[in-house]
């Protein structure tokens, strides 16, 4: 898909349901109360200890950190972002803000393919929470490309 | 701004912030209300203790070698204990093998092998350190032997008590003794018999253990 075209060609936007959007916005709730559960945990625990759920696995993993950030601070961002893009779609009806939302949501689809591989083949456990997150980004994304594929013109 | 906009704004703000708040507030009410457990099990001679009888203080750990955290209180345990010295504080380890770590098992094997050549406590040592080296190889056992040889085991021996099911059923025994008491994670500690959160720092761990020393009395 060309990007110039996603984002200048207009959305038949009152044919795109309110459910959908409302959708969109519970969903990401949902992954913005995930992510943000796991950034505390993150900075409240110095030394997390190993409980039976094997989460401590995943989130003392290398992998739980980018350059120093939390994984799930930058996935609380990345919900949060979604949040307001949608709310202020809301308030303004411009529809560049829902565009620029669905156009964000295969970034999160991606994070958490890559996320999902590593937990699967490379850290050898899953924590639930990622899990949990991986389902809002996921559903986040195909309702996204969902909507540009049926209400493009 | 319309009353529309600041009510839309508005209540998403408030939203965020409850949700926040609501999770730090459940965060900081786990953690002080964490119920802390009576020592599930009396110390017996057949338990791994090190350090003094005489000691006021014994302090127990339910660890697993594979399990990163109590790899980090390893070290931490290593200098309380070289710092406030044997005669203060008696340590014991007791076995808490999780299910989702596959070496955890194995590698308690391994220390209980070395432990019935009288070198648990080297074993357990190494275990921690190396940590990195065995936590994720298929089968860890040449690992094992490698560090057998290092302690001068009897390797043959070694091998042997490797798959000993007596060893098993000990290990075994120590996890369903923490898991009837209510132990969910390692490490868990024990001091002079009731729990303690774990600390978050040496300086934290060595109050406490000088409080329990001062208090006196070792049950």
């Amino acid at each position: 898909m060309n990007l110039k075209i996603l984002l200048t060609k207009p959305l038949q936007q009152e044919s795109i349901p309110k459910w959908i959007i409302i959708t969109l916005l519970i969903v990401a709730l949902l992954g913005f109360i995930d992510a943000t559960y796991l950034t505390i945990e993150h900075f409240q625990n110095n030394i997390p200890p190993c409980t039976t759920d094997g989460c401590e696995k995943v989130l003392t993993s290398s992998y739980s950190e980018v350059i120093g950030i939390p994984v799930a601070l930058l996935g609380s961002i990345y919900y949060f972002t979604i949040l307001v893009l949608l709310i202020a779609y809301f308030d303004s009806k411009k529809e560049i803000l829902l565009r620029l939302t669905m156009l964000l949501t295969p970034l999160g689809f991606l994070a958490s393919l890559y996320f999902f591989i590593l937990q699967a083949a490379v850290i050898n456990a899953f924590c639930q929470y990622c899990l949990v997150s991986a389902v809002t980004s996921t559903v986040l994304f195909v309702f996204s490309m969902y909507s540009f594929a049926k209400y493009r013109e | 701004m319309t009353s529309k906009r600041i009510f839309t704004w508005g209540g998403f703000v408030v939203i965020v912030g409850l949700i926040i708040w609501g999770l730090i507030a459940a965060e900081m009410k786990s953690n002080k209300e964490q119920e802390l457990l009576p020592l599930p099990e009396q110390i017996v001679a057949t338990d791994h203790i090190k350090g003094s009888e005489m000691a006021p203080v014994t302090l127990v750990e339910y660890g697993d070698f594979q399990c990163p955290a109590c790899q980090t209180y390893h070290s931490m345990v290593e200098q309380l204990i070289s710092e406030l010295g044997s005669s203060t504080v008696r340590f014991v380890f007791r076995h808490f093998p999780l299910a989702q770590h596959a070496n955890a098992m194995i590698s308690s094997l391994a220390a209980e092998a070395a432990g019935s050549q009288g070198k648990f406590w080297e074993m357990y040592d190494i275990l921690y350190k190396e940590q990195r080296e065995w936590e994720n190889v298929k089968d860890p056992t040449s690992i094992f032997v490698k560090y057998a040889q290092n302690i001068n085991l009897d390797i043959e021996k070694f091998k042997t008590d490797l798959t000993s099911e007596q060893a098993k059923e000990r290990i075994i025994n120590d996890y369903k003794g923490g898991v009837k008491a209510g132990i969910v994670g390692t490490p868990t500690f024990f001091v002079n018999g009731k729990q303690i959160a774990s600390p978050k720092s040496l300086n934290e761990f060595k109050d406490i253990i000088n409080k329990a020393a001062t208090a006196g009395v070792n049950p």
